[in-house]
């Protein structure tokens, strides 16, 4: 039996497969343990991926803003 | 969305190392703001709150090595954060003219609200410990492939462009996505301990 590639199940994890692709790919899962586990993966990364981004978009400590620095200058004249 | 290249300083903590207020400023000042909201303070507050936080922890010194005898770092941020933060409220109330004039700790407060605090603080450190543990995984991999993760995971770009631009195939890429999160999430592990 031959297996889809990281590539290939990316792509249609990603819904951009053309429909006669998606078809046989969809035949072939519901067949194959080992590229369904693959697949899971994938969708679990994915997972992971949206949850880094919304940290980072809460958390991004790289903005500095003006209350950044007063707050800043402030704790450089306490903590000589 | 920028990276740097520091290393994260959560890591440091846990090792024993020496950390600046100044470093701990800039990674925590988020975290601190953020946890500010689960007690209604202000946005003056929270500032205050931050600048409370970071003078406690640096006892007006300029650098600090976390005693890991303490137990878990996390525990002792969220420790003083609170406490910061119900001063503040306490604060208010008194500066404020009101019936309520009881002064209140973590303590009297009813378990259900413990419990939510405590909740979002555990999605708080989480989200802490991804974006840290997103320091540490540029620093672990090849700068190739965080860029290709960077551009295609984190910003959305399209698979073939990235590729084009990195000179590497489509697969590549996908490899490096993979390969980044497995390596995230190990990373993520070894901070939690």
């Amino acid at each position: 039996m031959k297996h889809y590639t990281l590539e290939e199940l990316n792509v249609y994890n990603t819904d951009k497969m053309s429909l006669t692709a998606k078809m046989e790919c969809s035949t072939h899962l519901s067949n194959c343990s080992e590229c369904n586990a693959l697949l899971a993966q994938i969708k679990a990364h994915e997972r992971l991926i949206a949850q880094l981004k919304k940290s980072w978009a809460t958390l991004d400590s790289s903005h500095v803003d003006e209350r950044w620095e007063q707050s800043y200058n402030q704790l450089s004249k306490i903590l000589k | 969305m920028t990276f740097t290249t520091r290393a994260s300083l959560i890591s440091k903590i846990c090792k024993g190392d020496e950390i600046s207020w100044q470093d701990f400023y800039q990674t925590y000042r988020p975290l601190i703001l953020l946890r500010g909201g689960d007690f209604f303070l202000s946005d003056d507050e929270k500032e205050e709150l931050v600048q409370q936080v970071v003078i406690d922890i640096f006892k007006r010194t300029d650098a600090f090595k976390y005693d890991r005898k303490k137990g878990k770092f996390r525990s002792y941020l969220k420790t003083i954060v609170s406490h910061k933060a119900i001063d503040l409220k306490r604060m208010r109330k008194s500066n404020t003219v009101s019936v309520e004039t009881d002064e209140f700790s973590i303590d009297d407060m009813p378990d259900t609200d413990v419990a939510i605090l405590n909740k979002c603080w555990d999605e708080e450190w989480q989200m802490h410990l991804m974006v840290q543990g997103l320091e540490e995984l540029k620093t672990q991999v090849k700068p190739i492939t965080f860029q290709a993760f960077e551009l295609y995971a984190l910003k959305d770009q399209a698979v073939e462009d990235v590729a084009k631009f990195l000179d590497i195939s489509p697969n590549a890429v996908f490899v490096a996505k993979s390969r980044c999160v497995e390596r995230l999430q190990k990373i993520i592990r070894d901070l939690e301990e």
